[in-house]
């Protein structure tokens, strides 16, 4: 009898705690899905056929989801329908994204390795003056001196450019860049370096060879980290490009025709310029949040 | 020695040519008006006798001090949340997914709340009609709540970043101290209010800060979801500049502006650096 009841008490403990656990579980799901929910709702909205993207009341998945969007956006509009000009303008402002965004994420690399040895290696005069003016450098919101920018580009004729758009993004990373790759080459031991020159290496054979490699999760993460901001960066493309130069971020905020905005392209110029920046994000995730919390929390 | 300027020499000229020369030429081209005569610091004086500037100041403070409240505050929630002992596989397939929209471009995110703030467009009017609640779904057209409208856009879209940062730093607080404070008695609100709390606490205020000086600037937002509309009831002092420099060719009064942009977040983060030695 005793123990019976004993039993039934074990019985019931285990039961509450694996109802709080279901409880527990089933709300992280929840939150997850509802701090999601506003990406998907674009992601629907993209694939819905025109009268089903006002129907009332709407509904979570359309009765027939189309690509027709897609299609239109990347191959051209089909004969006959009539498009948003920005229709047109889409493939190749993806072009000038993927350009601009690779280019200065190599820039960045390159510059901001070697400038980032030197501060750590070499007897640079005025070292610390350098790292206080970049810290500075990298407080300095791009809005307060875009004028100033906005006139150098317009003197050296390189306004609605890529190389513009390269020129300028790579010098807003450079700071963020030479900052966090700073902190990575401080922890490669110093010998490593010595015995390679003893073998002969040059100072840039010795940061290409062992210096680069060894800080191989500082350089993903900062490659990551400025491609991921150059294809986002938008308040320096709407002022620097008028049409050539045009990047996706302009182009996505350009679906208006003579009746209003066409929210259906819009949506779908969104999913198609997140999915760069999706992937990269989740599969560099530990890299980027190592960079960003050695860049963020020490910085 | 010649060799380690070769090596920061790149990055030198582009900090001088990136930023040094541009703060100093911003400075000077607030003295000057619209047709290049210099007027002192008349810029300033014309800034403070407008009511559409005074009223972007006090919107921009809005904006920022409630995104950064809420980002802290829900980051931090979150992070507790996601540090309770948890399936592993659970919590990092979580984790990962909850960290979308900080990936997502400011543009599309504009884009995203433009459509669900659409009462046409929007699935939130009818979820909310399906738990009895029946509201006029117009908020970016409402001088009222467009402002909220725009700012709970922005919570959503760095909340993850925050939460990510403060549950690094969760991570790093040994679970002694829990275990010590469980003994001598805390319970778990007493354990986050002297365990957790007093840990966090330079993290909070640099985030805080780190926030304070990302929303100040912030424009993608503001301008693809409202222009600054309606009535001018979202604009802030980013979109502000912008007007002047780019739509009214005032390149010496935006200059002025921006100036007063730079100082007031000089200020306001010197305020919290203070607050974080003094106190330590």
């Amino acid at each position: 009898m005793d123990c019976r009841g004993r039993w039934s008490n074990v019985q019931r403990y285990k039961l509450q705690r694996g109802l709080n656990s279901i409880l527990f579980y089933g709300f992280v799901l929840m939150l997850v899905f509802a701090v999601l929910a506003p990406f998907v709702w674009m992601v629907i909205s993209s694939i819905s056929p025109q009268v089903e993207l006002t129907k009332r009341p709407p509904h979570w998945f359309p009765e027939e989801p189309t690509l027709h969007r897609f299609r239109a956006l990347i191959f051209g509009a089909g004969q006959g329908q009539s498009m948003p000009v920005a229709t047109e303008r889409f493939v190749s402002a993806l072009v000038n994204s993927l350009l601009v965004s690779s280019t200065t994420t190599l820039v960045c690399i390159v510059a901001g390795s070697s400038a980032a040895y030197a501060l750590v290696r070499l007897p640079v005069p005025g070292k610390q003056h350098f790292l206080v003016g970049m810290l500075g450098a990298q407080m300095l919101p791009i809005i307060v001196i875009i004028i100033p920018l906005y006139l150098l580009m317009q003197a050296a004729q390189l306004l609605d450019t890529r190389q513009g758009l390269i020129v300028l993004y790579s010098g807003f990373m450079l700071p963020t860049v030479i900052w966090i790759m700073h902190s990575y080459f401080q922890t490669i031991p110093m010998e490593l370096e010595e015995a390679a020159m003893i073998d002969g290496c040059s100072r840039v054979g010795t940061l290409v060879r062992i210096v680069m490699p060894l800080s191989g999760p500082g350089v993903v993460a900062v490659a990551a980290f400025t491609f991921l901001s150059s294809w986002n960066e938008f308040f320096i493309a709407l002022i620097l490009t008028a049409s050539q130069a045009k990047t996706i971020t302009v182009i996505v905020t350009e679906f208006a025709t003579q009746f209003g905005i066409d929210y259906g392209l819009m949506t779908t110029g969104g999913v198609i310029g997140s999915i760069p920046p999706l992937i990269l994000a989740l599969l560099l995730q530990r890299y980027i949040v190592q960079g960003l919390t050695a860049g963020a929390i020490k910085g | 020695m010649s060799g380690g300027y070769a090596f920061v020499l790149p990055g030198v000229l582009y900090l001088g040519i990136m930023s040094l020369y541009p703060m100093l030429y911003v400075f000077q081209l607030s003295l000057y008006d619209k047709q290049d005569e210099f007027i002192g610091i008349g810029n300033f004086i014309k800034a403070f006798n407008d009511p559409l500037f005074l009223l972007s100041v006090k919107q921009s403070f809005i904006f920022v001090v409630l995104s950064a409240v809420c980002h802290v505050c829900l980051g931090l929630l979150i992070a507790v949340l996601l540090n309770q002992p948890m399936n592993r596989l659970f919590r990092n397939t979580m984790r990962s997914l909850i960290m979308m929209p900080w990936a997502i471009t400011p543009v599309v995110v504009a884009v995203i709340w433009r459509l669900l703030y659409n009462p046409h467009l929007s699935i939130i009017p009818s979820v909310l009609e399906s738990l009895g609640l029946n509201i006029q779904w117009m908020l970016l057209a409402s001088p009222t709540l467009a402002l909220p409208a725009v700012t709970v856009a922005n919570i959503w879209f760095s909340l993850p970043f925050y939460m990510l940062m403060l549950l690094a730093s969760l991570q790093a607080i040994p679970g002694e101290l829990y275990e010590a404070a469980g003994i001598d008695g805390a319970n778990i609100f007493q354990r986050f209010r002297f365990v957790t709390i007093p840990h966090l606490r330079n993290i909070l205020i640099t985030l805080f800060l780190f926030d304070f000086i990302g929303a100040f600037v912030f424009f993608d937002l503001i301008w693809v979801m409202t222009k600054g509309g309606p009535a001018n009831r979202t604009e802030v002092m980013a979109t502000y500049a912008y007007r002047q420099a780019f739509e009214r060719f005032d390149f010496g009064y935006s200059a002025a502006v921006a100036v007063l942009m730079f100082l007031i977040m000089l200020v306001c983060s010197l305020g919290l650096l203070l607050l974080m030695r003094r106190e330590e």
